[in-house]
């Protein structure tokens, strides 16, 4: 199908929008959605309202057994992918050892930024949250998650200009671990990442800027 | 160099997660998280995040699949292939396009509209479009978060002329073409063509302006 104008598009946006478009048809509109903001905003609200109708269907009780049997498969493939990361961080480590020549020193370094080992979970997983201030105001929320593997998950809204910021967390007997980088934008964010200490021994988190201002700390209470 | 979060994003959705004020240390209940978080803790691998997520959204996959495929061993299949894509891909879940459960139907009903092209033709009968079309326009709300937006759209498809709000029902919900609308039907393309298109038009403009 050749180019097709913006009066065409309208004419086939609801069935793109529906999912229900044949082939070549989609392809020639999908081609002009994107070279057009005007009819992209026309599909996005169109794909919008499609995908709510979906959301109308009266919930269905599944068969017998269903959830046991998508878990099982669920853990099932966990467990083969947590294989494969233990595989290659073994193999990751290995070849850092080898290529310094001074294994002691290699995995000193690369372990430096994170506590000496990770710290036993709780056995019944809680949610911990804090608040962020910024500036003597609210400024979002940080959640640790204490199950296996612990993690935590952070939303900031900061009158910040910074781009972005590095996520530093201090625990109870005042270790320091920088934990990784996130973006923002127009002070918004949010983020989450797996954590290698025990959430139950976390004081404070910080977001730091680039140029080392602290932007936003959150206080976890005890 | 700094480590990749499993779950970032360059902009927040419109409101932060629900905040748990007071909680503290006592910790929220993994089944009370908020959907988004939940799908973060599914990125994880974490085995009760799972639990509690598949114990959220699975009659919704459910039925968005049975309602595609019309067949319940079918559905089932679909439904577990929309879980593991979902375990797989939480990472691009953007929650300013939507909310899980959307994101989650959306998957569903694709997965399902792929499956069921393979398998028979034009799996919906007119039973089925008139018990989808009654709950559609009438059902109870299931999701008290969205309760009100789901009430405006009931009320602006029920608004439709009917052949407009069945030929929307059998796009949108069942995954029919149009030309499989117009079979089904007995009318002609182009007047399936236009019956859709009529319908969305109202839809959009009915929930513009309210």
């Amino acid at each position: 199908m050749a180019d097709v104008t913006c009066e065409e598009f309208r004419e086939l946006a609801s069935e793109l929008a529906l999912g229900i478009l044949p082939g070549r048809e989609r392809a020639a509109a999908l081609a002009h959605r994107d070279r057009c903001s005007t009819c992209r905003e026309h599909l996005d609200a169109l794909t919008t309202i499609s995908d709510d109708l979906r959301t109308l269907v009266p919930d269905t009780e599944p068969p017998v057994g269903f959830e046991t049997r998508l878990l099982d498969h669920l853990h099932a493939r966990t467990r083969v992918q947590r294989r494969r990361r233990r595989l290659l961080a073994t193999i990751t480590a290995a070849a850092l050892v080898i290529a310094a020549g001074l294994g002691g020193w290699s995995l000193g370094t690369l372990t430096q930024h994170q506590p000496p080992t990770a710290a036993p979970v709780s056995p019944s997983p809680r949610l911990l949250t804090a608040t962020f201030t910024a500036d003597h105001r609210d400024a979002g929320q940080a959640f640790a998650y204490t199950g296996t593997p612990p993690w935590i998950y952070m939303a900031v809204d900061t009158e910040h200009d910074t781009t972005t910021v590095s996520c530093q967390l201090q625990t109870t007997d005042g270790h320091l671990v920088t934990i990784g980088q996130f973006q923002l934008s127009n002070g918004y964010g949010y983020w989450g990442t797996p954590i290698n200490l025990d959430p139950t021994t976390l004081a404070t988190a910080r977001l730091i800027a680039t140029n080392g201002t602290i932007i936003a700390t959150a206080t976890f209470t005890t | 160099m700094p480590l990749r979060g499993f779950w970032s994003r360059r902009a927040i959705p419109a409101r932060l997660p629900p905040v748990s004020h007071g909680v503290g240390r006592a910790g929220v209940p993994v089944d009370r998280l908020p959907d988004d978080m939940l799908l973060a803790g599914l990125a994880t691998g974490d085995e009760e995040i799972a639990v509690a997520f598949v114990r959220r959204f699975q009659r919704s996959v459910f039925a968005t699949a049975l309602a595609v495929v019309g067949d319940r061993q079918l559905a089932e299949d679909v439904a577990q292939q929309t879980f593991e894509r979902a375990w797989r891909h939480a990472q691009v879940f953007d929650s300013r396009r939507g909310s899980v459960r959307t994101w989650l139907t959306t998957i569903a009903h694709n997965l399902a509209v792929d499956t069921v092209r393979t398998v028979r033709p034009v799996p919906v009968t007119p039973d089925d479009l008139a018990a989808v079309l009654d709950a559609v326009a009438t059902g109870p709300e299931h999701h008290v978060i969205n309760a009100e937006s789901t009430a405006r759209l009931r009320r602006a498809i029920a608004a439709l002329p009917p052949d407009q709000a069945r030929a929307l029902v059998l796009a949108a919900i069942h995954g029919l073409t149009a030309r499989e609308i117009a079979e089904f039907e007995h009318i002609p393309l182009g007047t399936a063509k236009t019956r859709i298109r009529a319908g969305m038009s109202k839809l959009r403009a009915t929930l513009h302006a309210e």
